[in-house]
Protein backbone atom coordinates (compact mmCIF):
# COMPACT_ATOMS: atom_id res chain seq x y z
CA UNK A 1 0.00 0.00 0.00
CA UNK A 2 3.08 2.36 0.93
CA UNK A 3 4.70 1.40 -2.17
CA UNK A 4 1.86 2.40 -4.37
CA UNK A 5 1.45 5.33 -2.48
CA UNK A 6 5.17 6.39 -3.42
CA UNK A 7 4.62 5.42 -7.07
CA UNK A 8 1.74 7.64 -7.61
CA UNK A 9 3.45 10.40 -5.32
CA UNK A 10 6.44 10.05 -6.96
CA UNK A 11 5.11 9.92 -10.71
CA UNK A 12 5.16 13.60 -9.68
CA UNK A 13 8.04 14.35 -8.66
CA UNK A 14 10.93 15.32 -11.40
CA UNK A 15 13.33 13.01 -12.51
CA UNK A 16 16.43 15.60 -12.71
CA UNK A 17 15.33 17.39 -8.95
CA UNK A 18 19.25 17.15 -8.43
CA UNK A 19 20.57 18.37 -11.55
CA UNK A 20 21.52 22.00 -10.17
CA UNK A 21 24.22 20.80 -7.59
CA UNK A 22 26.63 19.25 -9.78
CA UNK A 23 27.41 16.38 -8.10
CA UNK A 24 30.65 15.07 -8.14
CA UNK A 25 30.41 11.78 -6.17
CA UNK A 26 32.18 8.47 -5.34
CA UNK A 27 31.13 5.30 -3.38
CA UNK A 28 32.73 4.15 -0.44
CA UNK A 29 32.08 0.49 0.85
CA UNK A 30 32.33 0.03 4.94
CA UNK A 31 33.92 -3.71 4.00
CA UNK A 32 33.02 -5.70 7.18
CA UNK A 33 31.86 -9.38 6.28
CA UNK A 34 34.14 -10.42 2.71
CA UNK A 35 34.28 -13.44 4.67
CA UNK A 36 30.78 -14.27 3.59
CA UNK A 37 30.47 -15.61 0.00
CA UNK A 38 27.17 -14.12 -0.81
CA UNK A 39 27.85 -10.28 0.19
CA UNK A 40 31.87 -10.96 -0.88
CA UNK A 41 30.37 -12.13 -4.43
CA UNK A 42 27.92 -8.89 -4.24
CA UNK A 43 30.53 -6.52 -3.61
CA UNK A 44 32.63 -7.46 -6.77
CA UNK A 45 29.81 -7.52 -8.91
CA UNK A 46 28.94 -4.05 -7.41
CA UNK A 47 32.22 -3.13 -8.41
CA UNK A 48 32.83 -4.23 -11.93
CA UNK A 49 29.35 -2.92 -12.63
CA UNK A 50 29.57 -0.10 -11.17
CA UNK A 51 33.00 0.91 -13.24
CA UNK A 52 30.88 -0.10 -16.22
CA UNK A 53 28.30 2.46 -15.62
CA UNK A 54 30.76 5.52 -14.30
CA UNK A 55 34.25 4.84 -15.41
CA UNK A 56 34.96 4.82 -11.29
CA UNK A 57 36.39 2.89 -9.27
CA UNK A 58 34.75 2.15 -5.73
CA UNK A 59 37.01 2.99 -2.32
CA UNK A 60 36.63 -0.63 -0.10
CA UNK A 61 37.44 0.60 3.60
CA UNK A 62 38.06 -2.71 4.92
CA UNK A 63 38.08 -3.64 8.61
CA UNK A 64 41.24 -5.34 9.14
CA UNK A 65 41.31 -8.64 11.24
CA UNK A 66 42.67 -7.24 14.29
CA UNK A 67 39.40 -5.54 15.04
CA UNK A 68 37.70 -8.07 18.29
CA UNK A 69 34.81 -8.35 16.48
CA UNK A 70 35.68 -9.64 13.14
CA UNK A 71 38.30 -11.66 15.00
CA UNK A 72 35.46 -13.21 16.60
CA UNK A 73 33.73 -13.24 13.20
CA UNK A 74 36.24 -14.91 11.17
CA UNK A 75 37.01 -17.42 14.16
CA UNK A 76 33.51 -18.27 14.27
CA UNK A 77 33.11 -18.80 10.49
CA UNK A 78 36.86 -20.80 10.33
CA UNK A 79 37.56 -18.29 7.81
CA UNK A 80 41.12 -18.35 7.92
CA UNK A 81 43.78 -14.85 7.47
CA UNK A 82 45.54 -16.00 4.58
CA UNK A 83 41.97 -16.69 2.60
CA UNK A 84 41.17 -12.93 3.98
CA UNK A 85 44.17 -11.52 2.61
CA UNK A 86 43.48 -13.40 -0.80
CA UNK A 87 40.01 -11.70 -1.00
CA UNK A 88 41.50 -8.28 -0.67
CA UNK A 89 43.85 -9.00 -3.52
CA UNK A 90 40.74 -9.80 -5.42
CA UNK A 91 39.07 -6.52 -3.91
CA UNK A 92 42.14 -4.52 -4.80
CA UNK A 93 41.67 -5.78 -8.89
CA UNK A 94 38.36 -3.85 -9.34
CA UNK A 95 38.40 -1.03 -6.29
CA UNK A 96 40.57 1.10 -4.18
CA UNK A 97 41.31 -0.02 -0.62
CA UNK A 98 41.30 2.29 2.47
CA UNK A 99 41.35 1.71 6.57
CA UNK A 100 37.30 1.20 8.35
CA UNK A 101 38.14 1.28 12.00
CA UNK A 102 36.06 0.49 14.65
CA UNK A 103 37.01 0.57 18.44
CA UNK A 104 36.04 -0.65 21.78
CA UNK A 105 36.52 0.36 25.47
CA UNK A 106 36.10 -3.72 25.97
CA UNK A 107 37.52 -6.32 24.27
CA UNK A 108 33.78 -8.31 24.27
CA UNK A 109 33.34 -6.39 20.66
CA UNK A 110 29.26 -4.56 21.33
CA UNK A 111 28.33 -1.43 20.45
CA UNK A 112 27.20 -0.51 23.44
CA UNK A 113 31.14 -0.59 24.68
CA UNK A 114 32.04 1.29 21.25
CA UNK A 115 34.81 4.30 21.80
CA UNK A 116 33.07 7.51 20.37
CA UNK A 117 32.85 10.80 21.40
CA UNK A 118 31.13 10.38 24.69
CA UNK A 119 32.68 7.55 25.47
CA UNK A 120 35.93 8.06 24.76
CA UNK A 121 39.30 6.91 26.16
CA UNK A 122 42.85 7.00 24.87
CA UNK A 123 45.09 4.21 25.68
CA UNK A 124 42.52 1.56 24.10
CA UNK A 125 41.51 3.80 21.12
CA UNK A 126 45.82 4.10 20.75
CA UNK A 127 46.01 0.08 21.36
CA UNK A 128 43.49 -0.83 18.49
CA UNK A 129 44.42 1.40 16.06
CA UNK A 130 48.53 0.56 16.63
CA UNK A 131 47.21 -3.44 16.07
CA UNK A 132 44.96 -2.59 13.13
CA UNK A 133 48.24 -0.55 11.15
CA UNK A 134 50.47 -3.17 12.17
CA UNK A 135 48.18 -5.62 10.33
CA UNK A 136 48.19 -3.75 7.41
CA UNK A 137 51.87 -3.54 7.05
CA UNK A 138 52.54 -7.22 7.68
CA UNK A 139 50.42 -8.42 4.99
CA UNK A 140 51.66 -5.71 2.92
CA UNK A 141 48.65 -4.54 2.61
CA UNK A 142 47.95 -0.78 1.01
CA UNK A 143 45.44 1.19 2.88
CA UNK A 144 46.47 4.10 0.21
CA UNK A 145 46.36 6.36 3.16
CA UNK A 146 42.64 6.94 2.95
CA UNK A 147 40.23 6.87 6.01
CA UNK A 148 36.74 6.23 6.89
CA UNK A 149 35.25 6.26 10.66
CA UNK A 150 33.02 3.07 11.82
CA UNK A 151 29.86 4.12 13.30
CA UNK A 152 31.47 8.03 11.96
CA UNK A 153 33.30 8.24 15.27
CA UNK A 154 36.26 11.14 14.70
CA UNK A 155 38.00 13.37 17.33
CA UNK A 156 40.99 15.25 17.89
CA UNK A 157 42.86 12.09 18.94
CA UNK A 158 42.43 9.81 16.47
CA UNK A 159 42.86 12.25 13.72
CA UNK A 160 46.21 13.24 15.35
CA UNK A 161 46.92 9.42 15.03
CA UNK A 162 45.85 8.82 11.48
CA UNK A 163 47.95 11.81 9.99
CA UNK A 164 51.31 10.46 12.56
CA UNK A 165 50.71 7.41 10.60
CA UNK A 166 50.41 8.76 7.22
CA UNK A 167 46.81 8.98 6.56
CA UNK A 168 46.05 11.55 3.85
CA UNK A 169 42.18 10.81 3.30
CA UNK A 170 39.86 11.07 5.27
CA UNK A 171 36.05 10.01 4.07
CA UNK A 172 33.89 10.16 7.95
CA UNK A 173 32.93 13.93 7.58
CA UNK A 174 29.43 14.11 7.11
CA UNK A 175 25.93 16.58 7.69
CA UNK A 176 23.33 13.64 7.40
CA UNK A 177 21.60 13.39 10.75
CA UNK A 178 22.51 8.94 10.98
CA UNK A 179 26.15 9.99 10.56
CA UNK A 180 26.43 12.69 12.76
CA UNK A 181 29.12 13.01 15.19
CA UNK A 182 30.16 15.67 17.76
CA UNK A 183 33.65 16.26 16.72
CA UNK A 184 32.95 16.36 13.18
CA UNK A 185 29.69 18.80 13.32
CA UNK A 186 32.03 20.89 15.53
CA UNK A 187 35.00 21.39 13.37
CA UNK A 188 32.76 21.92 10.37
CA UNK A 189 30.77 24.41 12.30
CA UNK A 190 33.59 26.52 13.83
CA UNK A 191 35.37 26.34 10.36
CA UNK A 192 31.78 26.88 8.24
CA UNK A 193 32.04 23.90 5.92
CA UNK A 194 28.89 23.24 4.03
CA UNK A 195 28.25 20.02 2.92
CA UNK A 196 29.87 19.15 -0.22
CA UNK A 197 33.09 21.07 0.40
CA UNK A 198 36.22 19.12 1.16
CA UNK A 199 38.45 20.88 3.35
CA UNK A 200 41.81 19.84 5.50
CA UNK A 201 42.64 19.14 8.82
CA UNK A 202 45.90 19.72 10.33
CA UNK A 203 47.91 18.39 13.03
CA UNK A 204 51.13 19.46 13.56
CA UNK A 205 52.50 16.71 11.76
CA UNK A 206 50.74 17.23 8.31
CA UNK A 207 47.44 17.73 7.06
CA UNK A 208 45.01 15.46 6.10
CA UNK A 209 41.68 16.16 2.83
CA UNK A 210 38.75 15.12 4.08
CA UNK A 211 36.14 14.37 1.54
CA UNK A 212 32.57 14.48 3.09
CA UNK A 213 29.78 11.53 2.65
CA UNK A 214 26.60 12.92 1.76
CA UNK A 215 24.04 10.23 2.52
CA UNK A 216 23.83 6.31 2.51
CA UNK A 217 23.34 4.60 -0.85
CA UNK A 218 20.21 3.86 -2.50
CA UNK A 219 18.12 0.49 -0.80
CA UNK A 220 14.36 1.33 -2.80
CA UNK A 221 12.72 1.00 -6.24
CA UNK A 222 12.42 4.47 -5.68
CA UNK A 223 15.40 6.72 -6.69
CA UNK A 224 13.41 9.55 -5.84
CA UNK A 225 13.37 8.80 -2.45
CA UNK A 226 17.49 9.56 -2.71
CA UNK A 227 16.93 12.54 -4.66
CA UNK A 228 14.46 13.30 -1.55
CA UNK A 229 16.89 12.73 1.06
CA UNK A 230 20.12 14.51 -0.50
CA UNK A 231 18.28 17.62 -1.38
CA UNK A 232 17.22 18.09 1.63
CA UNK A 233 20.34 18.61 3.37
CA UNK A 234 21.39 20.84 0.54
CA UNK A 235 20.86 24.90 1.22
CA UNK A 236 20.90 27.48 -1.64
CA UNK A 237 24.50 27.99 -1.44
CA UNK A 238 24.99 24.44 -3.06
CA UNK A 239 23.53 25.36 -6.04
CA UNK A 240 27.03 27.38 -6.35
CA UNK A 241 30.12 25.44 -7.26
CA UNK A 242 31.31 22.05 -7.04
CA UNK A 243 29.02 19.11 -4.64
CA UNK A 244 31.77 16.98 -3.91
CA UNK A 245 31.53 13.41 -1.45
CA UNK A 246 31.04 9.92 -1.43
CA UNK A 247 27.20 8.25 -0.81
CA UNK A 248 28.26 4.80 1.13
CA UNK A 249 27.06 1.35 1.92
CA UNK A 250 28.39 -1.58 3.55
CA UNK A 251 29.54 -4.50 2.02
CA UNK A 252 26.16 -7.01 4.12
CA UNK A 253 23.54 -4.14 3.62
CA UNK A 254 23.96 -3.53 -0.01
CA UNK A 255 21.10 -3.60 -2.29
CA UNK A 256 23.04 -4.62 -5.60
CA UNK A 257 20.59 -4.22 -7.85
CA UNK A 258 18.58 -1.17 -6.60
CA UNK A 259 21.65 0.95 -5.94
CA UNK A 260 23.21 0.34 -9.60
CA UNK A 261 19.60 1.46 -10.37
CA UNK A 262 19.79 4.91 -8.11
CA UNK A 263 23.67 5.52 -9.37
CA UNK A 264 22.41 4.98 -13.41
CA UNK A 265 19.37 7.69 -12.29
CA UNK A 266 21.86 9.88 -11.03
CA UNK A 267 24.16 9.74 -14.20
CA UNK A 268 21.32 9.99 -16.67
CA UNK A 269 19.09 12.26 -14.79
CA UNK A 270 20.98 14.26 -12.36
CA UNK A 271 23.86 14.51 -14.67
CA UNK A 272 26.08 13.58 -11.43
CA UNK A 273 29.41 12.84 -12.57
CA UNK A 274 30.99 9.87 -10.72
CA UNK A 275 34.69 9.78 -9.59
CA UNK A 276 38.11 6.96 -8.62
CA UNK A 277 39.68 8.26 -5.03
CA UNK A 278 42.28 10.15 -6.85
CA UNK A 279 39.67 12.43 -9.20
CA UNK A 280 37.63 12.88 -6.24
CA UNK A 281 41.32 14.06 -4.67
CA UNK A 282 42.04 16.17 -7.74
CA UNK A 283 38.89 17.95 -7.53
CA UNK A 284 38.90 18.02 -3.62
CA UNK A 285 42.41 20.00 -3.40
CA UNK A 286 41.30 22.42 -6.21
CA UNK A 287 38.11 23.13 -4.32
CA UNK A 288 39.75 22.93 -0.49
CA UNK A 289 40.20 26.87 0.79
CA UNK A 290 39.62 26.00 5.14
CA UNK A 291 41.84 23.60 6.81
CA UNK A 292 40.65 23.42 10.03
CA UNK A 293 43.54 22.88 13.45
CA UNK A 294 43.36 19.76 15.26
CA UNK A 295 43.29 21.10 19.21
CA UNK A 296 43.94 17.73 21.38
CA UNK A 297 43.74 19.77 24.77
CA UNK A 298 39.75 20.92 24.04
CA UNK B 1 43.80 6.87 68.75
CA UNK B 2 46.93 5.07 68.76
CA UNK B 3 45.50 1.47 69.46
CA UNK B 4 44.11 1.54 65.59
CA UNK B 5 46.24 0.53 62.53
CA UNK B 6 44.37 1.09 59.56
CA UNK B 7 45.88 -0.30 56.72
CA UNK B 8 45.11 -1.51 53.10
CA UNK B 9 43.63 -4.77 52.51
CA UNK B 10 44.38 -7.00 50.02
CA UNK B 11 40.75 -8.30 49.01
CA UNK B 12 41.92 -11.32 47.44
CA UNK B 13 45.01 -12.42 49.48
CA UNK B 14 43.89 -15.96 50.82
CA UNK B 15 45.29 -15.50 54.41
CA UNK B 16 43.21 -12.35 55.21
CA UNK B 17 39.92 -13.59 54.60
CA UNK B 18 38.58 -15.39 57.72
CA UNK B 19 39.35 -12.29 59.97
CA UNK B 20 37.81 -10.21 56.95
CA UNK B 21 34.76 -12.61 56.81
CA UNK B 22 34.21 -12.95 60.14
CA UNK B 23 34.00 -8.80 60.42
CA UNK B 24 31.59 -9.04 57.14
CA UNK B 25 29.03 -11.27 58.90
CA UNK B 26 29.23 -9.15 61.90
CA UNK B 27 29.19 -5.54 60.37
CA UNK B 28 26.55 -6.26 57.10
CA UNK B 29 24.55 -9.64 57.80
CA UNK B 30 25.26 -13.50 57.30
CA UNK B 31 24.05 -13.60 53.55
CA UNK B 32 27.56 -11.28 52.80
CA UNK B 33 30.15 -12.79 51.99
CA UNK B 34 33.29 -11.75 50.31
CA UNK B 35 33.10 -12.76 46.79
CA UNK B 36 30.00 -10.36 46.43
CA UNK B 37 31.34 -7.50 47.62
CA UNK B 38 34.20 -8.20 45.31
CA UNK B 39 31.55 -8.80 42.30
CA UNK B 40 29.83 -5.74 43.98
CA UNK B 41 33.15 -2.99 43.86
CA UNK B 42 36.27 -4.75 42.03
CA UNK B 43 36.11 -2.63 39.27
CA UNK B 44 37.95 -3.81 36.01
CA UNK B 45 40.63 -1.12 36.37
CA UNK B 46 42.19 -2.76 39.40
CA UNK B 47 42.03 0.55 41.56
CA UNK B 48 39.59 -0.08 43.83
CA UNK B 49 40.78 0.37 47.48
CA UNK B 50 39.90 -1.74 50.32
CA UNK B 51 40.77 -0.16 53.89
CA UNK B 52 40.81 -1.95 57.03
CA UNK B 53 40.84 -0.36 60.88
CA UNK B 54 42.01 -3.12 62.77
CA UNK B 55 42.50 -3.23 66.68
CA UNK B 56 45.32 -5.64 68.43
CA UNK B 57 44.99 -7.23 64.64
CA UNK B 58 41.06 -7.57 64.63
CA UNK B 59 39.23 -5.88 61.73
CA UNK B 60 36.88 -3.40 63.54
CA UNK B 61 36.01 -1.10 60.79
CA UNK B 62 36.24 -1.44 56.83
CA UNK B 63 35.47 0.76 54.18
CA UNK B 64 35.55 0.37 50.55
CA UNK B 65 36.50 2.90 47.75
CA UNK B 66 35.42 1.67 44.21
CA UNK B 67 37.54 3.12 41.51
CA UNK B 68 35.86 4.11 38.17
CA UNK B 69 37.64 5.66 35.01
CA UNK B 70 36.72 9.04 33.72
CA UNK B 71 36.43 10.78 30.29
CA UNK B 72 37.06 14.78 31.60
CA UNK B 73 37.86 16.88 28.54
CA UNK B 74 39.22 13.76 26.60
CA UNK B 75 41.33 12.73 29.17
CA UNK B 76 40.68 9.80 31.70
CA UNK B 77 41.24 10.10 35.06
CA UNK B 78 40.26 7.83 38.13
CA UNK B 79 38.28 8.60 41.25
CA UNK B 80 36.98 6.87 43.74
CA UNK B 81 33.13 6.10 45.21
CA UNK B 82 32.98 5.39 48.88
CA UNK B 83 30.64 2.29 50.11
CA UNK B 84 30.69 -0.39 52.33
CA UNK B 85 31.38 1.29 55.44
CA UNK B 86 30.94 -1.09 58.41
CA UNK B 87 31.95 -0.78 61.96
CA UNK B 88 31.49 -3.64 64.47
CA UNK B 89 29.26 -2.70 66.83
CA UNK B 90 31.29 -2.40 69.88
CA UNK B 91 33.45 -0.28 68.04
CA UNK B 92 31.32 2.33 67.14
CA UNK B 93 31.53 6.09 67.67
CA UNK B 94 35.02 5.99 68.17
CA UNK B 95 36.02 7.68 65.17
CA UNK B 96 36.75 4.83 63.07
CA UNK B 97 34.43 6.32 59.75
CA UNK B 98 36.73 9.52 60.11
CA UNK B 99 39.55 7.72 60.56
CA UNK B 100 39.35 5.47 57.58
CA UNK B 101 38.02 8.35 55.53
CA UNK B 102 41.19 10.51 56.60
CA UNK B 103 43.43 7.87 55.35
CA UNK B 104 41.84 6.87 52.30
CA UNK B 105 42.01 10.51 51.08
CA UNK B 106 46.14 10.66 51.59
CA UNK B 107 46.36 7.15 50.02
CA UNK B 108 44.38 8.24 46.88
CA UNK B 109 45.32 11.54 46.75
CA UNK B 110 48.69 9.60 46.34
CA UNK B 111 47.61 8.00 43.90
CA UNK B 112 46.52 10.30 41.68
CA UNK B 113 42.85 10.62 42.41
CA UNK B 114 40.38 13.63 41.39
CA UNK B 115 38.28 12.85 43.64
CA UNK B 116 35.63 10.62 46.36
CA UNK B 117 32.28 10.85 46.13
CA UNK B 118 29.24 9.06 47.87
CA UNK B 119 26.17 9.36 48.65
CA UNK B 120 26.07 8.26 52.11
CA UNK B 121 22.67 7.61 54.34
CA UNK B 122 20.66 9.76 57.07
CA UNK B 123 23.34 8.70 59.28
CA UNK B 124 26.83 9.56 57.13
CA UNK B 125 25.69 12.30 55.49
CA UNK B 126 26.04 14.93 58.06
CA UNK B 127 29.26 13.77 58.91
CA UNK B 128 30.89 13.57 55.46
CA UNK B 129 29.53 17.10 55.16
CA UNK B 130 30.24 18.84 58.25
CA UNK B 131 33.16 16.74 59.65
CA UNK B 132 34.93 15.66 56.17
CA UNK B 133 34.62 18.52 54.20
CA UNK B 134 32.24 16.88 51.37
CA UNK B 135 29.79 19.54 49.28
CA UNK B 136 26.42 18.57 48.16
CA UNK B 137 24.72 18.38 45.10
CA UNK B 138 21.39 17.72 44.93
CA UNK B 139 19.26 14.83 42.80
CA UNK B 140 16.64 15.03 40.18
CA UNK B 141 14.82 12.73 38.35
CA UNK B 142 12.43 12.49 35.45
CA UNK B 143 9.99 10.32 34.74
CA UNK B 144 9.00 9.08 31.42
CA UNK B 145 5.63 7.51 30.31
CA UNK B 146 6.46 4.42 28.19
CA UNK B 147 3.56 2.25 27.69
CA UNK B 148 2.05 1.66 24.45
CA UNK B 149 5.91 1.44 22.99
CA UNK B 150 6.26 5.27 23.98
CA UNK B 151 4.45 6.22 21.01
CA UNK B 152 2.39 9.27 22.73
CA UNK B 153 4.23 10.67 25.88
CA UNK B 154 8.25 10.22 24.73
CA UNK B 155 8.51 12.48 22.16
CA UNK B 156 7.53 15.21 25.14
CA UNK B 157 9.84 14.42 27.54
CA UNK B 158 12.68 14.58 24.97
CA UNK B 159 13.79 17.96 23.65
CA UNK B 160 13.50 18.85 20.26
CA UNK B 161 17.04 19.20 19.53
CA UNK B 162 19.19 20.33 17.05
CA UNK B 163 22.27 17.81 16.19
CA UNK B 164 24.61 19.21 17.93
CA UNK B 165 22.85 20.01 21.12
CA UNK B 166 22.40 18.18 23.90
CA UNK B 167 25.65 16.21 24.29
CA UNK B 168 28.09 19.42 25.37
CA UNK B 169 30.55 17.05 27.85
CA UNK B 170 32.88 20.08 28.52
CA UNK B 171 34.52 19.78 31.83
CA UNK B 172 31.65 17.03 32.75
CA UNK B 173 33.13 13.73 34.34
CA UNK B 174 31.44 11.16 32.07
CA UNK B 175 32.08 7.70 33.42
CA UNK B 176 33.21 5.16 31.46
CA UNK B 177 29.73 3.22 30.70
CA UNK B 178 31.42 -0.15 29.44
CA UNK B 179 33.79 -0.56 32.64
CA UNK B 180 30.19 0.55 34.73
CA UNK B 181 27.99 -2.69 32.55
CA UNK B 182 30.70 -4.61 32.85
CA UNK B 183 30.87 -4.54 36.45
CA UNK B 184 26.71 -5.04 36.59
CA UNK B 185 26.87 -7.70 34.41
CA UNK B 186 29.17 -9.68 36.13
CA UNK B 187 27.24 -8.89 39.84
CA UNK B 188 23.51 -9.35 37.75
CA UNK B 189 24.08 -11.24 34.64
CA UNK B 190 20.62 -10.40 32.46
CA UNK B 191 19.04 -8.56 34.89
CA UNK B 192 20.77 -5.79 33.50
CA UNK B 193 19.35 -4.37 30.23
CA UNK B 194 21.53 -2.54 27.87
CA UNK B 195 20.37 -1.02 24.57
CA UNK B 196 21.60 1.10 21.87
CA UNK B 197 21.04 2.65 18.91
CA UNK B 198 22.77 5.00 16.81
CA UNK B 199 25.59 5.34 19.29
CA UNK B 200 23.25 6.20 22.03
CA UNK B 201 23.12 3.73 24.85
CA UNK B 202 21.10 3.15 27.75
CA UNK B 203 20.88 0.42 30.30
CA UNK B 204 19.37 -0.23 33.76
CA UNK B 205 17.05 -2.65 35.28
CA UNK B 206 13.73 -3.36 35.15
CA UNK B 207 11.71 -2.79 38.53
CA UNK B 208 8.47 -2.88 39.80
CA UNK B 209 6.57 -0.21 41.61
CA UNK B 210 2.60 -0.31 43.13
CA UNK B 211 1.70 3.36 42.04
CA UNK B 212 -2.28 4.45 41.87
CA UNK B 213 -2.85 1.13 42.89
CA UNK B 214 -1.61 -0.49 40.18
CA UNK B 215 1.49 -2.73 39.38
CA UNK B 216 3.50 -1.00 37.20
CA UNK B 217 6.95 -2.16 35.94
CA UNK B 218 9.73 0.26 34.52
CA UNK B 219 13.01 0.33 33.54
CA UNK B 220 15.35 2.44 36.38
CA UNK B 221 17.97 3.95 34.13
CA UNK B 222 21.35 3.01 34.91
CA UNK B 223 23.17 5.08 32.85
CA UNK B 224 23.70 6.59 29.10
CA UNK B 225 26.16 7.73 27.19
CA UNK B 226 24.74 10.12 24.39
CA UNK B 227 26.23 10.60 20.84
CA UNK B 228 23.47 11.90 18.56
CA UNK B 229 20.63 13.73 20.76
CA UNK B 230 18.92 14.41 17.31
CA UNK B 231 18.03 10.47 17.42
CA UNK B 232 17.97 9.81 20.88
CA UNK B 233 14.41 9.39 20.52
CA UNK B 234 14.45 6.27 18.30
CA UNK B 235 16.48 4.73 21.72
CA UNK B 236 13.91 5.49 23.86
CA UNK B 237 10.49 3.98 21.58
CA UNK B 238 12.58 0.34 20.70
CA UNK B 239 13.11 0.07 24.31
CA UNK B 240 9.96 0.51 25.56
CA UNK B 241 8.63 -1.97 22.89
CA UNK B 242 10.85 -4.04 23.67
CA UNK B 243 11.03 -4.47 27.41
CA UNK B 244 7.41 -3.93 27.45
CA UNK B 245 7.55 -0.99 30.40
CA UNK B 246 5.14 1.55 31.66
CA UNK B 247 7.77 4.35 32.01
CA UNK B 248 11.36 5.10 32.58
CA UNK B 249 12.92 6.44 36.04
CA UNK B 250 16.16 8.46 35.24
CA UNK B 251 17.54 9.53 38.69
CA UNK B 252 20.74 11.53 38.40
CA UNK B 253 22.23 14.51 40.19
CA UNK B 254 21.64 18.34 38.81
CA UNK B 255 25.07 18.91 37.30
CA UNK B 256 24.27 15.99 34.52
CA UNK B 257 24.43 17.49 31.18
CA UNK B 258 22.76 14.91 29.47
CA UNK B 259 19.67 16.34 31.27
CA UNK B 260 19.41 18.89 28.50
CA UNK B 261 17.94 16.03 26.80
CA UNK B 262 14.89 16.14 29.32
CA UNK B 263 11.96 17.97 29.83
CA UNK B 264 10.30 17.99 33.19
CA UNK B 265 12.92 17.10 35.26
CA UNK B 266 12.26 17.17 39.13
CA UNK B 267 13.64 17.01 42.22
CA UNK B 268 14.43 13.88 43.44
CA UNK B 269 13.81 14.70 47.50
CA UNK B 270 13.75 11.15 48.45
CA UNK B 271 17.40 10.49 46.74
CA UNK B 272 20.47 10.75 48.82
CA UNK B 273 22.22 13.92 47.41
CA UNK B 274 25.73 13.33 45.76
CA UNK B 275 28.63 14.12 48.23
CA UNK B 276 31.93 15.18 46.82
CA UNK B 277 35.59 15.63 48.28
CA UNK B 278 38.12 16.73 45.96
CA UNK B 279 41.55 15.42 45.72
CA UNK B 280 43.46 15.59 42.85
CA UNK B 281 41.36 18.17 41.05
CA UNK B 282 39.57 20.95 42.00
CA UNK B 283 35.97 20.24 40.78
CA UNK B 284 34.17 23.15 42.03
CA UNK B 285 32.57 24.14 38.57
CA UNK B 286 32.74 20.37 36.85
CA UNK B 287 29.82 18.37 35.99
CA UNK B 288 29.23 15.16 36.96
CA UNK B 289 27.58 12.94 34.16
CA UNK B 290 26.55 9.92 36.97
CA UNK B 291 23.91 8.56 36.78
CA UNK B 292 22.12 6.15 39.47
CA UNK B 293 23.68 2.83 38.38
CA UNK B 294 27.16 3.85 39.13
CA UNK B 295 26.08 3.42 42.58
CA UNK B 296 27.03 0.41 44.52
CA UNK B 297 23.74 -0.71 45.78
CA UNK B 298 22.57 -0.47 42.18
ZN1 LIG C 1 31.53 0.04 10.11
Amino acid sequence: MKNLIKKSIYSFYPKDSLKPYKLKLGYIFHTEQIYDDTYFSWLLEFCSTYYEITGARAICAIIPPTNYLLAQSLKEAGFSESNFVSRLRDIEKVATLGYHGHFYNSKTPKAEFAIHCNSFQLKPLIEQVEADLNWFRKHNIDHNGIYSGGWWFMNAFLADMLITNGFRFDYTFSRAPYFFNLFSDQIMSENQVRIGESFYLESGKGKMLCIQNFIGAHATPYVEDFDRNLKNLFSPENENGLNVGVINSHDYDLDLKNTLKCIRHLVTDAGAEFFSHDGLRALSEQQARKTALLDLNK
Amino acid sequence: MPEYIVRELDIHEKDINNNIISFLEEAFGKDIDLSKIIRNTYTRNGKTLYLGAFHNERLVAFNCFMAFEFQFNNKTVYAHQSCWAGTSPQYRKKGLFSLLYDEAKRILLDRGSAFIWGAGNSQSQPILINKLGFRKIEMVKVEIPAAFGGKFFIDHYLKKLTQGAGVKVKDAFLPNEAEVMELKLGEFGEEVRIHDRYNNILWGKIKHKEKFGLKLKYLAVGGMVVNKPHLLHILFKEIAAKEKIDYFQIVANKTNTYLHNFLHVRPAANTEALVIYDLAMDTTNANFNFFIGIKDVF
